[in-house]
């Protein structure tokens, strides 16, 4: 079993091949050896970590992406955006804890998950401007409109077809 | 109501000018004398209520000399002061107002002010005072709470303070925000819809939609998401990429980067060059004629300017622009 601590303090006891699937974890682990003493997850809040525990017993004894199969795995895993029936139904938070689980992801390194959230959050973003995709995310828009518009020509190809 | 307050230590700031008006001022230790450093209180004295008064005053020759003078004692003095500043308030129309418990207040038929210490110093919660989760403490918070019906209309707002010593403008924004925003949420609606007290569970997300995500500030997960928006919408990709790009400042390289990786053909690099945009995009003329007429080597000029920043993949076939073959 692994201990973690996250940043409310919180402890978590998880299998060791559940926690695994998180390779930075599995680094720690591998370097550090048998213990007994708790990781320190300081980026990680206990609401969040225990969706991506959730996440890991569902895909636990599922095959790793290895390190040098990145390359091809990278092409066929980026084909597609689907997403499973569990993980869709896993995914569907509000947006705050969709942008809390991919931030998680990228950093305790679990790529599939990281895929889920990203491809979520592609698919929200399919077939919208500019204005609708700052609104959607509450982005400000730091351009002048000038710089926008020299944006807009310089890919003018791509935009009127 | 929401009144958003910011005090300031009226001693601190009067005995640069005027020493003579503030006893005890930077006396130390000053934990003996005051709440907070530097020691140090107006010879008399604006507000009715200050803990460490009588220590202080003890140590300080003028206020002393002039107690014996008047045979007063510390109280009948401030009491006499307090009045008579009171009065002088209410000629000019304004409202005095004390610190004293909500509770005392209320049952005096006074209007409140809300201020509690354990829910709202914005001071506090910077690693200390309000524990490890002060928006959550903040929503804790019910105005109405001991107060009888009839009382409920006493109740005229509540502050959130933030005492100047430990403020100033370099972190103001970072420590009055955001939970100036939910005491506001507090004091305008109370409870929610239905009836149930606020909780800060549920008003996280509204405070997080209030600005964009901090996932969207990492460079890494942009890049992540956007290598997935060719696969939603294949002929609409370049759209999509384009837009992206002008969404904000941060979306521009990695999206630039994607949108650029794979072009079809030479338009969309001459279109590049301010000389022959309107050629390419509006003039109706075909590109070898184009070439032809504009007297310029295009190639340098696209070569200099975008080479060195992406590299790019000419592809053969030009599935997208048929027209053009």
């Amino acid at each position: 079993m692994v201990h973690l601590v996250t940043s409310d303090n919180v402890e978590f006891v998880v299998d060791k091949e559940v926690v695994e699937r998180s390779v930075l974890i599995k680094n720690m682990l591998e370097d550090v050896g048998e213990t007994d003493q708790s990781i320190p997850l300081a980026n990680v809040s206990s609401a969040v970590l225990r969706k991506v525990i959730e996440y890991c017993e569902h895909h636990r004894g599922e095959p790793l992406p290895s390190a040098d199969a990145d390359q091809n795995q990278d092409e066929t895993r980026k084909r597609t955006t689907d997403i499973s029936e569990w993980d869709q139904k896993f995914i569907t938070v509000d947006q705050e804890m969709l942008f809390e689980i991919i931030l998680a992801a990228n950093y305790l390194d679990i790529k599939s998950l990281l895929d889920v959230g990203c491809k979520t959050v592609a698919n929200m973003i399919k077939g919208k401007t500019p204005d609708e995709i700052r609104r959607l995310f509450n982005i400000v828009n730091d351009f002048t409109p000038e710089e926008e518009a020299q944006i807009k020509k310089e890919n003018e190809w791509a935009e009127d077809r | 109501m929401v009144f958003c307050l910011l005090m300031v230590f009226p001693a601190a700031i009067i005995v640069a000018t005027c020493t003579e008006y503030v006893a005890s001022f930077d006396a130390s230790p000053w934990i003996n004398l005051a709440n907070k450093p530097p020691a140090g209180q107006l010879r008399f004295y604006f507000s009715t209520r200050a803990m460490k008064l009588a220590n202080l005053y003890a140590d300080d020759y003028l206020a002393q000399q002039q107690l014996n003078s008047t045979g007063m004692t510390l109280n009948g003095a401030l009491d006499t002061f307090t009045q008579t500043t009171r009065d002088a308030l209410i000629v000019h129309g304004k409202t005095p107002v004390v610190w004293e418990d909500a509770a005392v207040v209320a049952r005096r038929g006074f209007g409140i002010i809300h201020a509690p210490s354990n829910h709202f110093y914005l001071d506090y919660g910077a690693g200390e005072g309000l524990g490890d989760d002060p928006i959550g403490l903040a929503y804790t918070f019910y105005s109405l709470a001991n107060l009888t019906k009839a009382q409920y209309e006493l109740v005229v707002g509540g502050e959130q303070i933030l005492w100047s010593e430990q403020s100033g403008p370099q972190n103001v924004d970072l420590i009055a925000w955001p939970r100036a925003a939910s005491s506001a949420e507090i004091f305008w609606s109370g409870k929610q819809p239905i009836g149930a007290a606020l909780n800060v569970t549920d008003a996280l997300p509204r405070l997080h939609g209030l600005v964009m995500h901090q996932a969207l500030l990492v460079h890494e997960v942009l890049l992540e998401i956007f290598a997935y928006v060719p696969y939603t919408e294949t002929p609409l990709t370049q759209k999509l990429l384009s837009a992206l790009a002008r969404t904000c400042k941060i979306f521009y390289e990695p999206a630039m980067d994607l949108l650029w990786t794979k072009i079809y053909g030479l338009e969309p690099l001459l279109g590049c060059v301010a000389r022959l945009h309107p050629l390419i995009y509006h003039s109706g003329i075909r590109l070898t004629e184009r070439l032809h007429n504009s007297g310029t080597n295009p190639g340098r000029k696209v070569s200099s300017h975008y080479l060195p920043m992406r590299p790019i993949n000419f592809c053969v076939t030009p599935p997208a622009y048929a027209h053009w073959t």
